[in-house]
């Protein structure tokens, strides 16, 4: 053995724990994400549609605009769930422009299209808009984020006002803020 | 009285409210077993509706995963008691928020939840969210402990026992009224037909008592028979005697007039009789008249004088200004002519008469009452105080058989009294005996009548009278009369031979009747012949008649049986002048 080997048995140390780290943290984010994807189809049960934005026979329309983070998972919660009478789709988009026929649209940003540009874009339009803080701080009418290690939302009920779109009270009692759509 | 049957109603009445109380038991206890029955479904659904509010406020929490939202949510049925354990379980049927009490633990998983026991309830409810069971909430329930809902129903059971208590006293309280009620009315029944025994008892007893009266009274009436008939047989043989003397020739004027003023004199006295008789019978009219008494008294003197005799002595104490009085004259007469012969009576060895008027006043009673007394007062063998107890008595009397009636004294009380006076009497033995008659003053004034001292002061005579008589010999001596008296008569013996007479024209100025006739009497026949003649006079003459003493005479004059010479001649006069 040379003069080298306790100072690779530290480095070898490190990197293990760092990898340790980085699978804990690895499950958590897993978790984190496999939570926030079933919460995406859910929130629509709690929207006031307007009508003509959801059509009885169709199924329920959610979008991942810009690369999508949940992957299978969300796939598996929209199986898994039915709001009504809808099944629910998901479809994965890379820009604004395809949006129509989306319901909800999670807004993942792109190098393309920024989460504020798709947010300007989609405003008015009765579609549920859903960011994540994780991804930025521009905050769509459900905004994820994470509260003392559970995943919860801000709520701006002032842009689902614009997009003609009623949010339960219900859902808003379990938001960690709302804002207020203003005078009736 | 006839009264309603009452028995039907009451009966009716007597079950309905037994009745009433027993179907109010029976419903009670009807209604407490269907509660009892029912009692657990009900808490079940009661704690079902709570499990599903509880289900539906937490929907959102469970969708989200909200633990602290949905504990929020659970807690809020910690205000129930009953609630024992409440629990909201993920789609997996893990528990996912809840609480329990100290005795009944809240199962982990609904796949352990507990058989349920007799004393809880456990519900289970899904939490749906558009469609979709998302989770279940559970609750665990404690029923109403036995002891509690027996209180419960205890006080119903009580509720409805007061009632049917209330209920019954009301029924019991008619029933008894009911039966007072007949009873007084049973009562009231024998009340009155006690009472109509009564009054019919009563009426018969006053029967009873009139007839005893009238019996009496005929009795009476014929023991005086005797009496009378004594006194009248006396009477009747002086008149008689006289009369046969009188017939005798060559009697001296002296004799003549002595014989007749015999005739005279017993005849009034007879007359007086029947009048006592009369009187007492009940059947003489009175007739009142406003009358001077000291002028009475001195009329009367003469006459009374020479029934006295020689050795009585009559002395008269008239008070001048007497006041006038309203009695009947014949009355009067009568009452004095009594109390004068009761003192004769009494003093067979002679003595003193002595009539006494007097003016009296008196403040009797808070009024002035005036009145005037007479007192007619005699030295006689007088009365012990016993006697004078019964003096006024009919038909006492202290004279031996035959001498008195018992009459007289007894019509001087029924005298005073109708005259709105009082007699009374007082005596001494050997000394005398004092009669008191009190009379009412009259505010009328008297009509000064002359009597006794009316002479044959016959104007005219010269009429033609019709004499309907049916006793020969008191036509007889009528016509005599009437002829004496410067008429003329016409005879009939009867109304229809009066009629008759009539019909074949005969004229006549007056008639002159008597009542009591057979046929037609007097009062009729004087209507028939008004009828044609209505200013016809008309005088009619009875000694007795009922339809004249009760109804009076109808407008007609009468004078009464026996008449003297001055009476007749007056009434005649009359007659025949009130017709020119």
């Amino acid at each position: 053995m040379t003069a080298a080997g306790p100072l690779s048995a530290w480095l070898l140390m490190a990197a293990v724990a760092v990898l340790g780290a980085d699978v804990a943290s690895a499950q958590a984010d897993q978790l984190e994400m496999s939570v926030k994807a079933t919460f995406l189809p859910k929130f629509a049960a709690y929207v006031n549609w307007p009508p003509g934005s959801l059509s009885a026979d169709e199924p329920l329309q959610v979008c991942v605009i810009g690369p999508d983070p949940f992957g299978a998972m969300l796939d598996a919660a929209a199986a898994s769930e039915r709001i009504d009478t809808h099944a629910v789709e998901v479809r994965r988009i890379d820009g604004t422009e395809n949006a129509a026929g989306c319901n909800v649209a999670f807004l993942a940003g792109s190098a393309k299209q920024g989460v504020t540009a798709m947010l300007g874009a989609l405003q008015g339009r009765p579609i549920l808009t859903v960011t994540d803080a994780r991804l930025g701080p521009q905050r769509g009418m459900i905004h994820f984020s994470l509260d003392r290690g559970r995943v919860r939302f801000h709520i701006d009920d002032k842009l689902a006002a614009q997009g003609n779109l009623g949010l339960s009270a219900r859902l808003l009692g379990l938001a960690i803020t709302v804002r207020p759509r203003g005078r009736a | 009285m006839n009264m309603p049957a009452p028995a039907a109603p009451s009966r009716f009445q007597a079950i309905i409210v037994p009745l009433m109380v027993a179907s109010l038991l029976i419903a009670g206890l009807w209604l407490l077993y269907q509660n009892e029955r029912s009692y657990r479904a009900e808490q079940v659904r009661i704690t079902r509706v709570q499990a599903e509010i509880l289900a539906a406020s937490v929907t959102a929490a469970v969708d989200f995963r909200d633990r602290a939202s949905a504990q929020e949510a659970v807690n809020a049925l910690r205000v129930s008691s009953q609630i024992q354990s409440a629990g909201v379980y993920d789609v997996k049927g893990e528990r996912f928020a809840g609480y329990q009490r100290s005795d009944r633990p809240l199962p982990p998983t609904l796949s352990r939840a507990r058989q349920s026991v007799d004393k809880i309830i456990e519900v289970t409810i899904p939490v749906i969210r558009s469609g979709t069971k998302i989770g279940t909430v559970y609750l665990a329930s404690l029923i109403d402990p036995l002891s509690r809902r027996l209180t419960r129903y205890a006080i119903i059971a009580l509720l409805i026992v007061m009632t049917s208590l209330v209920l019954g006293l009301l029924g019991y309280n008619q029933a008894v009224l009911r039966e007072v009620n007949s009873r007084l009315q049973d009562q009231a029944g024998s009340l009155a037909v006690a009472n109509r025994e009564l009054q019919f008892q009563m009426e018969e007893r006053a029967r009873a008592e009139e007839q005893l009266r009238q019996a009496q009274k005929m009795q009476a009436l014929g023991q005086l028979t005797g009496g009378i008939a004594h006194d009248f047989n006396n009477m009747l043989t002086v008149i008689q005697g006289s009369a046969d003397l009188l017939r005798r020739p060559g009697l001296s004027e002296e004799k003549r007039l002595r014989f007749a003023g015999a005739i005279v004199d017993t005849a009034a006295r007879a007359a007086l009789l029947t009048g006592q008789l009369l009187a007492f019978a009940r059947r003489q009219p009175l007739r009142p008249e406003v009358l001077d008494i000291n002028q009475r008294i001195r009329g009367m003197v003469n006459i009374l004088e020479p029934s006295l005799g020689i050795d009585i002595k009559l002395v008269t104490d008239l008070q001048d200004g007497l006041w006038p009085v309203e009695v009947d004259p014949g009355q009067l007469e009568a009452t004095l002519l009594n109390i004068v012969m009761n003192s004769r009576d009494a003093m067979p060895e002679g003595g003193t008469i002595t009539i006494r008027t007097r003016n009296a006043s008196s403040d009797a009673g808070g009024e002035n009452k005036q009145a005037i007394s007479v007192v007619i007062e005699d030295t006689g063998l007088g009365m012990d105080v016993e006697t004078v107890g019964h003096v006024f008595e009919p038909f006492f009397t202290t004279k031996t058989v035959g001498k008195g009636t018992g009459l007289g004294l007894s019509q001087v009380y029924g005298f005073a009294a109708q005259s709105g006076g009082e007699v009374r009497l007082t005596s001494q033995i050997d000394k005398g005996t004092i009669v008191t008659i009190m009379l009412p003053r009259t505010d009328k004034r008297p009509i000064t009548a002359d009597l006794g001292a009316s002479r044959l002061t016959s104007q005219g005579g010269g009429g033609v009278v019709l004499l309907v008589e049916d006793n020969a010999q008191v036509g007889n001596f009528a016509e005599a009369l009437l002829g004496e008296l410067g008429h003329s008569v016409l005879r009939a013996h009867d109304a229809q031979e009066a009629l008759k007479l009539v019909q074949n024209g005969a004229s006549f100025d007056v008639v002159f009747t008597d009542v009591v006739m057979p046929g037609m009497n007097g009062i009729e026949l004087a209507d028939t012949l008004r009828r044609d003649r209505p200013e016809l006079p008309i005088v009619l003459t009875t000694g007795y008649s009922d339809r004249i003493v009760t109804t009076g005479s109808p407008g007609y004059p009468v004078i009464t049986k026996p008449y003297r010479l001055e009476s007749l001649a007056a009434i005649i006069d009359q007659a025949l002048a009130a017709a020119a």
